[in-house]
């Protein structure tokens, strides 16, 4: 127990860092600022490691327990409803701890190339720093209080750094549109909280889970409107998950939050804060799967559908951070999916060992294409892809890595997404063939959408640059250090160490189902290499045919015009206004009314006054007098 | 049944003020002129309208007049029973002088007694 | 009764002798240089916050016209600190030219509201409750009006003393009917005899109505944004925490003691009027461009919120209240300060000038920044536990579908708030207000507020020495 103790430099590190250079900001030099910074990460870096090999590796316990490695009583809201704040040290946050070290050391070095010369460049460190320690800090939660907390400071770093270039009014409006959709669905989050910490007395998630606890072994009864109170909150709880991981239908600010700076959406949007749902939701799942399954299977769906949704979006985007972000929310579809069709159990939970698979591996890939894209961004001064062509002249390390990253993500043995892909699609052929027929597809699209972008960027036709040249070192050598983890993350054997009950299980290697989708990774792979490996107009033609589906799709099926609508034209118009039509012309007008019957009845008073005072204790008279009659009409005594 | 008795209640207080009104307006004789709008002066025509100001020293001495007129109240009570609380009322008493003679004084260094 | 009973009255008395002190350092101040009066008023103030925390004796006196216990003295110290926080705002606006001369008057107002308000609290007796509320309310229109060449002021002090002495008459209507019924008026008498029937309720209500005047809950608010628009940024700042929670105080006293036996029947009140106060108020608060005037609807909205404390009507319900009033006194006077720095520097007071303050001034933004996190409860700031301890407070009497609708009022006023930070941070404005440097006493209140809001919020110590109290105080009453 006390051997983990140290884990509570992880969240102490990044802290100070984000103390000192946001204290200091515009005393300390930018580049003290953000040596302090990357200093704080590599350290905290090699603490997780540090962990989570002593976790997983250098453990002589048969199966892996959840350890509380630090607790102190926070606040006593009764005797039995404390609230800690602790670190706690299990499986996936071990596995967490090394994702997020990892990609965010890599964003830090990898910043301090791209972000040369900017505005605020220590300001950017700092912020950095403020999400590296609210997103360790959300992993290691002990309680869903603790996570809530966590969950909100990453909210409002992820807003600030998406708003990083605050002069342009897009970046803002991005920036206000992630936070307010995330905050949205995170009143469903609070709510689910409150709801089960009514009902069990407890946050903490070591009792919550625990599956010969009180809460599983004994759910919450009653009933709401066909569905259990237990399976309520945990869809609650799903939704709070569904904002942060950009689910549909709230995945409307992921790709707008594309804005901010190219390394901020490796980090946050690709590799750390988006999975959060995804964590939330494994870190709840014996209670999701053996309390409330048909809470599970809300998962599932929204996954199964937002995966291919975000895929066919990806199809037609022409900004290369746009394809990234929905093949982004596209993966996170398949990583909930993979969830929700787990069952909980060595053998049965091959779902959630693949999600998490998948989580980890996609970390790598993922982080990396962003890199890339940013790479290729900062060489061409566009994210449109009609400015870029014929590339892998120009940027060689930026094309063999996102290369390797393209195929990974494409699912081409022997890289590492093949591995966790196959996971996933093994489980779903386990337990639903329908969402792996869906997920088959997906897989296709994937490999095609991807393809497309990397022969679009890397082939083609040559454009006219200028001064182009391949980045500096500091940001190909962590391109390079991603790759390494996008070819071999997938060697691991996850299902001897992350599990949904901490046994570990044997997996076998499915092959019809892995030559399957080797398979329809390379048809469209093929096929992206027959339409945009040279620049021709069959990509025209087809959109041509397509008419107006290729329209709903490019307009991402019109998901924000409705959002704005039922914003500006229902809420906006028909309750802002109404109040203010209520203000202007029934206050007013009430006031104007008493001043002109007050004026006609007495000459003498119009000049000083001017009826207001009046009305407001009219007001306050007729308050009342409709409390009493209400009261009296309703308690006849 | 005390539900009756408050309804009686409010009744009664509507009926007794609103007879009186309407008795008033119906026994007063009317009459409207001009003169009804002028500022009473004794008698004598008065000069300009009656919405003139009124310098403000009037008021200050009124009120400080008011309050020390006031705060004698106080001292009668004080007065019977000094003798039975004896040496209490007393030292309470001179409390009351002490701050009562520091508004005094304050009123009279902030020129609030001066009339020009 | 001997002279060693009048120390129960420690808190009451001191602020009577630092009154006496600041009249007579008044006096020997020239008209044209009151540094030193401030310097001594603002170190008696300090001097009596310091000693509100020493042990206190709890009692009655007077025959139970006068109680007091630690949970009073809690009371009071919070308005202590926020009268100290206020006066430490107003210096740079008392010593401006041409108001020097004045600043006495400004400050004896102050603490004789300060004097008000705490005999308000410690009051066993509706009449002494009455004094007490009437000296904590004539003082604030005086105050309100104390600009004298500005008409607004002017108007503010009218519209207050005016609204106020008509619920006072409500008020005073209402403790008439109570005596009718109960034929005494100490809180013990009445606590022991009152039962439900027409006349009580009716006393009831109207006694309630009359404190909804002065915590502006809806129907009874309508004052709240002219009064504070006019009033003197300072003064709107007092007027908003310390005013208000002064009410807040012994509302929550009053109605789990005197009114206890009548719980079913101001239950449901409380219940319908934080529905229509949160809401309207939020409503009104996202069309306010001038910021007074927000905040004012704002207040209104998170007195709606408070009141979720007092419906709870138990240990937790008390606790909650004061640790929310606690928390606004340093979110709200956060959000005041800035206020009224920039009003005192440019005197612009619309949301609009406010665009591009951050690149000029970033720290008075970032200090406005907190104070709106915290107001509109984003964790980890003491707002937000202000608030959730208070909707724990609802859903612990069961009251689900007020605490549901009182979150989603959260989320709306969410957006108000962000509308506040988002002039600031992100609007552009071609001629932003200027760099200033606002003066060291308001730095040093400005400081002393982020520290109340993050460390109320993270210091746990606090809510139980609060809940700790608030059980005893319920214990005593069995």
């Amino acid at each position: 127990m006390d051997s983990y103790q140290f884990t509570i430099w992880i969240l102490i590190l990044p802290f100070v860092a984000f103390l000192v250079t946001g204290v200091l900001n515009g005393k300390l030099s930018p580049t003290i600022s953000a040596g302090i910074s990357i200093a704080a990460i590599a350290l905290v870096t090699a603490l997780s490691y540090f962990t989570a090999i002593s976790y997983f590796f250098l453990n002589s316990a048969e199966s892996y327990e959840a350890i509380q490695a630090a607790s102190v009583t926070w606040l006593r809201l009764t005797d039995t409803l404390i609230i800690d704040m602790g670190i706690i040290i299990d499986p996936i946050s071990a596995m967490m701890l090394v994702v997020i070290s990892t990609v965010s050391l890599m964003v830090h070095i990898y910043s301090t190339g791209y972000m040369k010369g900017e505005d605020g460049y220590a300001r950017y460190f700092t912020f950095l720093s403020l999400f590296s320690f609210a997103m360790l800090g959300l992993v290691l939660a002990t309680n869903l209080m603790q996570i809530y907390i966590f969950w909100e400071l990453v909210g409002v770093s992820s807003f600030l750094l998406i708003g990083y270039y605050y002069k342009k009014p897009t970046a803002i409006a991005a920036a206000k549109k992630a936070f307010i959709v995330t905050r949205f669905a995170d009143l469903g989050f609070l709510i689910g909280i409150l709801l089960l910490s009514y009902y069990t007395g407890t946050f903490n998630f070591m009792e919550i889970t625990n599956p010969e606890g009180a809460l599983i072994s004994n759910p919450i009864a009653g009933t709401f409107m066909g569905f259990s109170v237990m399976t309520w909150a945990l869809v609650l709880i799903f939704i709070g998950g569904a904002g942060k991981s950009a689910m549909f239908p709230f995945h409307v600010w992921l790709p707008d939050a594309m804005e901010g700076p190219t390394p901020v959406s490796a980090l946050i949007h690709a590799a750390t804060m988006v999975v959060a749902g995804v964590y939330l939701v494994g870190r709840m799942f014996s209670v999701y799967a053996l309390a409330a399954p048909e809470a599970l299977e809300v998962v599932a769906f929204i996954g199964a559908f937002t995966s291919l949704f975000a895929a066919v979006i990806a199809i037609v985007q022409t900004d290369i951070k746009k394809v990234l972000a929905y093949s982004t929310i596209s993966q996170l579809g398949y990583m909930m999916l993979a969830l929700g069709i787990s069952g909980y159990g060595a053998e049965a939970g091959l779902g959630f060992t693949a999600s998490m698979f998948h989580l980890f591996t996609h970390a790598f890939f993922k982080a990396l294409l962003f890199l890339g894209a940013g790479s290729i961004i900062h060489a061409v001064h566009s994210n449109e892809m009609k400015d870029m062509g014929n590339l892998r002249k120009h940027l060689p390390s930026t094309h063999l890595t996102f290369l390797i990253a393209t195929l990974a993500i494409a699912g081409i043995p022997p890289l590492s997404g093949f591995f966790s892909k196959d996971e996933i699609l093994a489980a779903a052929w386990q337990a639903n063939k329908l969402y792996f027929a869906v997920e088959y597809l997906v897989a296709g699209l994937t490999a095609f959408y991807m393809f497309r972008l990397y022969f679009r960027v890397f082939w083609g036709q040559e454009r006219k640059y200028d001064h182009i040249h391949e980045s500096p070192a500091s940001m190909t050598v962590p391109l390079w250090i991603l790759a390494i983890g996008a070819v071999f993350a997938g060697f691991l054997p996850f299902s001897h160490l992350v599990t949904s009950d901490g046994q570990p299980f044997d997996t076998h290697f499915h092959w019809s189902i892995a030559l399957a989708s080797v398979g329809i990774a390379l048809i469209g792979i093929l096929s992206a290499n027959a339409l945009y490996r040279k620049e021709s107009d069959k990509s025209a033609k087809i959109r041509a045919s397509l008419g107006g589906l290729y329209v709903l799709v490019d307009n991402k099926f019109y998901m924000d015009e409705f959002y704005l609508f039922v914003t500006k034209k229902i809420i906006f118009r028909y309750i802002t206004s109404s109040a203010a039509w209520f203000d202007k012309h029934i206050v007013d007008g009430l006031m104007n009314l008493i001043g002109n019957v007050t004026m006609a009845i007495s000459v003498r008073s119009r000049n000083f006054q001017s009826g207001n005072v009046h009305q407001y204790a009219m007001v306050f008279l007729t308050g009342l007098l409709l409390i009493v009659m209400v009261y009296f009409y309703f308690n006849p005594n | 049944m005390d539900k009756e008795a408050l309804i009686l209640f409010f009744l009664s207080a509507i009926a007794i003020v609103g007879i009186g009104m309407l008795l008033s307006w119906l026994v007063a004789p009317k009459s409207k002129n001009i003169q009804k709008k002028e500022a009473y002066e004794c008698g004598i025509p008065t000069v300009g309208s009656s919405y003139m100001q009124f310098r403000v020293g009037y008021y200050l001495f009124a009120i400080i007049f008011l309050i020390f007129d006031v705060e004698t109240v106080f001292i009668f009570p004080w007065a019977v029973v000094m003798k039975s609380m004896g040496m209490t009322a007393f030292i309470e008493i001179i409390i009351f002088f002490g701050i009562l003679g520091l508004g005094l004084l304050y009123a009279w260094k902030k020129n609030a007694l001066r009339w020009d | 009764m001997s002279f060693s009973d009048f120390l129960l009255m420690r808190n009451e008395l001191l602020l009577v002798a630092a009154a006496v002190i600041i009249l007579i350092a008044d006096m020997s101040f020239s008209d044209e240089n009151k540094r030193g009066l401030y310097n001594i008023s603002l170190l008696t103030m300090i001097i009596i916050t310091v000693l509100g925390f020493l042990p206190a004796p709890s009692g009655k006196l007077f025959g139970g016209m006068y109680i007091t216990g630690d949970i009073y003295i809690l009371m009071k110290n919070i308005l202590n600190i926020a009268t100290v926080i206020v006066l430490l705002q107003s210096r740079g606006w008392l010593e401006k030219p041409g108001q020097q001369k004045r600043m006495g008057e400004f400050i004896l107002l102050l603490v004789s509201v300060l004097i008000g308000m705490s005999y308000m609290i410690s009051s066993g007796h509706f009449i002494m409750f009455y004094l007490g509320m009437e000296l904590a309310t004539i003082p604030l229109a005086a105050l309100a009006a104390y600009e004298l060449n500005k008409s607004k002021s002017a108007e503010a002090g009218i519209k207050l003393i005016l609204l106020a002495a008509f619920s006072s008459g409500i008020l005073l209507f209402g403790t008439s009917l109570i005596y009718a019924a109960a034929g005494t008026l100490y809180f013990e008498g009445v606590m022991a005899i009152l039962d439900s029937t027409a006349f009580t309720t009716l006393g009831l209500i109207l006694f309630f109505a009359g404190l909804g005047f002065k915590i502006s809950l809806v129907p009874f608010h309508l004052w709240t944004a002219d009064v504070y628009e006019g009033a003197p940024t300072n003064v709107t700042s007092f007027l908003s925490v310390a005013s208000k929670g002064a009410a807040v105080f012994i509302l929550v006293i009053i109605l789990n003691t005197v009114f206890k036996s009548l719980n079913d029947v101001w239950d449901p009140m409380v219940y319908a009027l934080i529905i229509i106060t949160i809401t309207i108020g939020n409503l009104f608060a996202l069309r306010q461009r001038n910021i007074k005037r927000f905040l004012a609807f704002s207040s209104i909205a998170q007195a709606g919120f408070i009141m979720l404390g007092v419906i709870n009507d138990g240990g937790l319900g008390m606790a909650t209240v004061i640790y929310f009033v606690l928390v606004y006194v340093f979110s709200n006077l956060a959000a005041f300060g800035v206020a009224a720095a920039i009003e005192n520097e440019t005197g612009k007071e619309s949301i609009d000038d406010y665009n591009g303050f951050y690149r000029t001034n970033p720290r008075l933004s970032l200090v406005m920044m907190l104070a709106m996190f915290s107001l509109a409860g984003i964790p980890p700031f003491a707002g937000f536990f202000g608030k959730f301890f208070l909707f724990t407070a609802a859903a612990e009497k069961g009251y689900y579908i007020l605490t549901l609708i009182a979150v989603l009022n959260t989320i709306i006023s969410l957006y108000y708030y962000l509308l506040v930070i988002k002039a600031m941070f992100i609007d552009k404005n071609g001629a932003p207000i200027g760099y200033f440097k606002s003066d060291t006493a308001m730095q040093v209140s400005l400081v002393i507020c982020i520290l109340g809001i993050i460390v109320t919020g993270f210091t746990s110590g606090v809510f139980d020495y609060m809940v700790n109290l608030s059980q005893q105080f319920f214990l005593t009453l069995q």
